[in-house]
């Protein structure tokens, strides 16, 4: 009998560890108009681990910067209060749930599988004239509902992956199975309860199964889910391609030139991206 | 033209040649394009957690190899999109990831 379902999912919530304290306060300053780099800056230095992660992913392809970014400070005369924001999300997020855990959950292929999702939209994002750092971090953040599960629910989570190895599906379709509820409620309710932004709270949630009218950053994560898979990087939980729901791509404005084209880019970047999976200090 | 292939560290041998820059986790770059892999250099990027690699192209590959590629990347694809049979989007995407995957083999 799984303990969690949709009647109690609420009440479990509530009872999870929230992000460090430093993290939950810059998400929710994050918003403000009158946030100074400066303030940001002191807050994040009160961090170790999320400072040493906020540089590393500052040195990480997407940006290109000529030298290496050594300092917050250097971080942040660069990169600008908005994609600090975003790094900061993505960053407390990946420090929350750290790559080498023992849990049985093959972490290191699910987070190269979320990085690629991430590269992926922020690929498409960049052709597409969107918020590349916004569509990275969502991309990036897709899946957290899986790590939740397997984390705190890892009883309930072994009987999804049973069932998942018995009816050759989707890690969705047997979470549902089991629990009558999957990981991308379970994600975006996490998310909502850690005040991550909310076009990527949005995108979590539906980036499965779109709604007639989505977010631009929805679409595009349901379409860099399906390209990561395609392109074998990583492994979100289950070999299989979810169907890739056309209307995002009318909505989008992509075809499959343009899609073919961003493959390579996308490789590319994968290509130099295993460096974000390193553990940070602290 | 040589062509860049994308390739796990697993599958990287000694002998080929980067073709892009590797960098470590602080940025720093721990071999620039044009660096010849050797058993000893192979075993450093496994050491630092290196997982993938851009490497150029090999010699010119036999039409034997050339159709093991052909085969092994259209087995790799029909067991992604197993269940998808009956998806002519679905049908549609994976042409485009068959050719990606095939694009400069020939």
């Amino acid at each position: 009998m799984p303990s969690l379902n949709l009647n109690n999912l609420d009440q479990k919530i509530v009872q999870l560890p929230t992000l460090s304290v430093v993290v939950t306060r810059l998400l929710e300053l994050l918003g403000h108009e009158d946030l100074t780099m400066v303030n940001l800056m002191n807050m994040v230095s009160e961090d170790q681990a999320l400072a040493a992660r906020i540089l590393q992913i500052a040195n990480s392809p997407f940006y290109g910067f000529s030298r290496y970014v050594g300092s917050l400070q250097d971080a942040g005369t660069l990169l600008g209060i908005h994609t600090l924001g975003n790094i900061i999300t993505a960053a407390g997020v990946m420090n929350h749930f750290p790559s080498n855990s023992g849990d049985g959950f093959d972490r290191l292929s699910f987070w190269q599988h979320a990085i690629g999702v991430g590269i992926c939209a922020r690929v498409l994002a960049r052709h597409k004239g969107l918020d590349m750092e916004m569509a990275f971090t969502a991309g990036l953040l897709h899946d957290m509902g899986k790590l939740v599960l397997a984390s705190y629910f890892a009883d309930d989570f072994a009987a999804v992956l049973v069932w998942r190895d018995e009816h050759n599906c989707l890690l969705r379709d047997a979470e549902q199975a089991v629990l009558g509820l999957d990981h991308t409620l379970v994600g975006a309710r996490v998310a909502q309860r850690w005040r991550l932004p909310e076009p990527v709270v949005n995108a979590i949630k539906y980036h499965h199964s779109l709604p007639e009218i989505a977010t631009p950053l929805s679409e595009l994560v349901h379409i860099a889910d399906i390209l990561a898979r395609g392109l074998d990087i990583g492994h979100g939980g289950d070999d299989l391609i979810p169907v890739l729901q056309t209307r995002a791509l009318q909505h989008l404005s992509l075809d499959w030139q343009t899609i073919r084209a961003c493959l390579g880019e996308i490789e590319d970047l994968n290509a130099a991206a295993g460096v974000l999976l390193k553990q940070g200090k602290g | 033209m040589k062509d860049k292939q994308h390739i796990k560290l697993e599958q990287a041998k000694p002998d080929m040649t980067l073709a892009q820059d590797l960098l470590d986790i602080e940025g720093h770059c721990l071999m620039t394009t044009d660096t010849l892999l050797t058993e000893d250099k192979l075993a450093s990027l496994q050491r630092r957690g290196i997982l993938n690699l851009v490497v150029w192209g090999a010699k010119a590959l036999s039409p034997q190899e050339i159709a093991e590629q052909r085969t092994a990347a259209q087995a790799q694809l029909d067991q992604r999109f197993r269940q998808m049979e009956q998806e002519p989007t679905m049908q549609t995407l994976k042409a485009v990831l068959l050719a990606h995957r095939l694009e400069g083999l020939e």
